[in-house]
């Protein structure tokens, strides 16, 4: 449970005002939970709405599938509603008790069937929300024996279709797409472990209604599972082998609330230079192979003992019993010799 | 090997027909001709690669860059196209429709040696451009889509093109299923095509950034310098450190820390390497705390002691520091102002409260513990008569914290003075173990009262005596004494954590159907029974 920023704030204070410190492993875990220069992944939190069907259930438990380990999905039923202030404010308790920065809320009403709202939280405040009508839907337990993709592996990403680049909304969703589905963001990859592609083609269908959807753009996410194979030309790139895999969706944005200019600008700012720490006593040697190094104190050979093997200690013992056995005989013979002295001296024998 | 090539042949065959009846009633259009002409081509391709590509051995390999080519036969068809034609989505679309259908074959895979091509391997893919996005493995594809080839609505081609959903969608439903009308079934051949379209080319493209070789594989360096997808951060970046009082005055006399401390430091005294902090025995250079004994000094008080002065020092420099670090943290924001000073003030109101008791103690006669010789030449007040080395008085203990001094050794023997004897003129051995042991409260033979029946005071005072008793066993005693009692444990009624009740013979009897403590049934813990 990452602290709300309150409860920092007087942790902090106790801890400065001579406090007892926390434990290490806490300590580090509160490190993580504050401001860093590079961020890692965003985790997002998945919370089930005013009246969630279970087909909006299976919709969220998917998504978990697909962002884990970065999701988290709360079981209780949650009356939040997004566009409202009191709405807000517990999305944004939750969202920092959860230490996600993404959340998805899914409800179902007349009204609005099929609801799920995606959003973003930007310094523990709301930044944007987009809510979406699920018109179709196919998750991973309809593509029984296909194979999908591994846990964690980053997808690669697809936005088809020229309404993304035109329609403002739209190309707020495509970030916050991105932003929900990128994964860890890394600066280098194994190519190969590359296995999926997520695919969302957005299409203008208003034409076709008939003109009762004004802006009737439907957008269409494909989950494929992909393999490479090798490139028949002989390039060296592969070529991809894509089968249906994970969840598909078919759906249409309803409501969205995007941030303010400003607000967006502040969240879009990144520091000024990242230096990566140096990292001690590792190198690379040119097989590319990982050495470490081990600095330990000096060893007194000479005081430590060790174990001894069983012959030597069996010749030990029959050594001291011998040194035992010849030690007694000198004295007897030294007491006998003694006792001869002193009766030839004194004509009795002394008392033994 | 013949068969598959019927295969191919035949299915070529019809998908040309669906192409062509296709291409008549889409919009966009490229010329019969020329696709008639690559599809003779394809042909040709086809047959020489479906031969070819079955004598190899199947194998599934995703690493690029070793040798041997192994390839589908769809997937190698669908290059070719991309190569040879510079067509819209369609054809490949078509391929695509064909790859799936004719034999799920999809991991039994053939291989293929050589690519045996027209020959030109042309740079730009067929299809549709895409832009990229490599840092995030992003790939955009601007191009128009095609909606009408996307839906399938209305009559175009809808009789005998009846668009089925691919096999690999099989016969499980939606969880949820379209309420829009005139939507109509969306062409997942399309989308699947445009795809694998996009995911070659960003392939492609990854292919080309520079690698290195790890432990774990071919390692591949994404671009971070040009970000082309901003992205919000999730939290603001952390704010510079403020240098606190110190580093500022470091800074601007330019002073640095010499040389790296080293983590343990020689301990002359007891000859081992020990750490620089811990508790006073196990830290190096441990000063004057960790001494059994102290000489006094010249100027020293010699009635005090110089453990706790020391402790005293340590308090206030810690004291200091703290202080120090908090107006260090005011300044930089991270503590609200005036806590610091709210600091000082209270261990200052707390000092002058602790130096009241002292000087309350004084006045009592307190000058010294008990255990502390107090003939000794010092400074500080008292009664005595100057008379001491030095010039400075002697202070004598004094009344009070003699008699204090003689409780604490009235009780210090080993049966806690009870069965000690008295010496002359030594006062009644009163304490509190002294207590603890008897428990019983002798009935005390007062002296001013006295004896005898016919005392009015004596009388007076059992009268007052009894009817207390009496009035205590009638009401109950007052809430305040019960209560008392209570927390002493005068009422508690077991003796152990699993109490028992007292069985008095008149309840039911007592059944239990396993012997010991498991028939008891489930037992509460009970330390002490309240009375409510």
């Amino acid at each position: 449970m990452a602290p709300t920023p309150h409860q920092a704030k007087t942790a902090r204070a106790k801890l400065i005002s001579g406090g007892k410190q926390p434990k290490a492993r806490i300590a580090r875990y509160l490190k993580t939970t504050e401001s860093q220069l590079v961020e890692g992944a965003k985790a997002s939190l998945l919370l089930r709405g005013i009246r969630c069907s279970d087909a909006m259930s299976t919709v969220l438990k998917d998504m978990r599938s697909v962002q884990s380990p970065h999701a988290k999905m709360l079981s209780k039923n949650n009356m939040i509603l997004p566009f409202d202030d009191a709405g807000q404010q517990s999305l944004e308790f939750l969202t920092t008790k959860n230490d996600a920065a993404l959340f998805a809320v899914a409800s179902h009403n007349k009204k609005r069937p099929n609801n799920l709202i995606m959003g973003r939280t930007f310094d523990r405040r709301i930044l944007d929300m987009v809510e979406i009508g699920i018109l179709q839907y196919r998750s991973l337990g309809d593509f029984g024996g296909m194979p999908k993709k591994r846990l964690g592996s980053k997808p690669l990403l697809q936005f088809v279709g020229e309404c993304w680049t035109s329609d403002v909304n739209l190309r707020r969703l495509q970030n916050l797409l991105i932003d929900f589905y990128r994964g860890d963001p890394v600066d280098s990859l194994v190519l190969s472990g590359l296995d999926h592609v997520m695919v969302f083609t957005a299409a203008e269908a208003g034409r076709l209604v008939g003109g009762q959807d004004a802006r009737g753009t439907i957008i269409h996410q494909r989950t494929y599972y992909m393999k490479l194979k090798k490139d028949p030309k002989g390039g060296k790139a592969p070529v991809p082998y894509l089968t249906p895999s994970g969840p598909d969706m078919d759906f249409k944005v309803r409501r969205t609330q995007f941030a303010s200019p400003d607000l967006w600008k502040l969240a879009i700012k990144q520091p000024a230079g990242v230096k990566a720490k140096k990292k001690k006593n590792q190198t690379t040697n040119i097989f590319g192979e990982t050495i470490g190094r081990l600095h330990l104190e000096k060893q007194n050979i000479d005081s430590k003992t060790g174990k001894k093997s069983k012959a030597l200690r069996l010749a030990d013992m029959l050594e001291k019993q011998e040194e035992k056995a010849a030690i007694e005989s000198e004295l007897g013979r030294e007491g006998a010799e003694m006792s001869n002295e002193f009766k030839q001296a004194y004509g009795f024998a002394p008392d033994v | 090997m013949m068969l598959r090539k019927k295969q191919t042949k035949e299915d070529r065959g019809r998908e040309e027909e669906e192409e062509e009846e296709e291409e008549e009633a889409s919009s966009t259009s490229s010329s019969e001709v020329g696709r008639q002409e690559s599809d003779d081509d394809n042909d040709d391709n086809d047959e020489l690669d479906s031969g070819s590509e079955e004598s190899s051995d199947a194998q599934l390999d995703v690493d690029a860059t070793s040798s041997g080519e192994e390839e589908e036969e769809e997937e190698e068809d669908d290059d070719d196209e991309d190569d040879d034609d510079s067509d819209d989505g369609l054809e490949e679309e078509g391929r695509d429709n064909e790859e799936f259908e004719s034999g799920d074959d999809a991991d039994a895979v053939d291989g293929k040696n050589a690519n045996v091509d027209d020959g030109n391997v042309r740079d730009s893919c067929g299809g549709e451009q895409c832009t990229f996005d490599l840092t995030n493995l992003l790939a955009f594809n601007t191009h128009q889509i095609n909606i009408a080839d996307l839906y399938r609505v209305g009559g175009a081609g809808s009789n005998h093109t009846k668009l089925k959903r691919a096999d690999w969608y099989g016969s499980s439903p939606t969880i949820e299923s379209s309420t829009t009308a005139g939507v109509g079934v969306v062409n997942e051949s399309l989308l699947l095509a445009k795809a694998v379209e996009g995911t070659t080319q960003l392939l492609r493209e990854l292919w080309r950034l520079p690698t290195e070789r790890t432990d774990v594989g071919m390692l591949a360096r994404l671009p971070t310098a040009s970000a082309v997808t901003k992205l919000p951060r999730s939290l603001p970046p952390p704010p510079p450190k403020q240098p606190s009082k110190w580093e500022q005055f470091a800074l601007k006399r330019g002073i640095v820390p010499q040389s790296k401390r080293s983590r343990k430091v020689y301990d002359e005294s007891t000859g081992e390497w020990k750490h620089l902090t811990g508790s006073a025995a196990n830290r190096a250079n441990a000063g004057p705390e960790s001494w059994p004994i102290i000489e006094v000094k010249k100027n020293d008080d010699p009635n005090q002691d110089p453990w706790e002065k020391l402790r005293e020092e340590k308090r206030a420099r810690v004291g200091k520091n703290t202080v120090g670090r908090m107006r260090n943290a005011e300044r930089a924001g991270v503590l609200e102002k005036g806590s610091a000073n709210r600091l000082v003030k209270d261990s200052a109101r707390l000092e002058k409260q602790r130096a009241i008791m002292r000087e309350k103690d004084r006045k009592r006669g307190l000058v010294a513990p008990a255990g502390v010789p107090t003939d000794m030449p010092g400074r500080g007040g008292g009664g005595g008569y100057g008379d001491g080395v030095g010039g400075t008085a002697i202070i004598r203990r004094g009344k009070p914290s003699t008699t204090l001094a003689l409780k604490a050794t009235q009780v210090s023997t080993a049966s806690l003075g009870r069965f000690d004897r008295l010496r002359e003129g030594e006062p009644e051995r009163k304490g509190q173990l002294l207590k603890s042991i008897n428990g019983k409260k002798r009935k005390q033979f007062d002296a001013d009262i006295g004896g005898g029946g016919t005392n009015k005071n004596f009388l007076q005072s059992e009268a007052r005596q009894s009817s207390e008793i009496l009035n205590r066993v009638i009401n109950g005693p007052s809430s305040k004494e019960r209560e008392r009692d209570v927390r002493k444990g005068k009422f508690a009624k077991g003796e152990t954590a699993y109490d028992y009740d007292f069985d008095d013979g008149l309840g039911g009897g007592s059944f239990r159907k396993k012997k010991g403590r498991a028939g008891a049934g489930k037992m509460k813990k009970v330390t002490k029974k309240r009375i409510k």
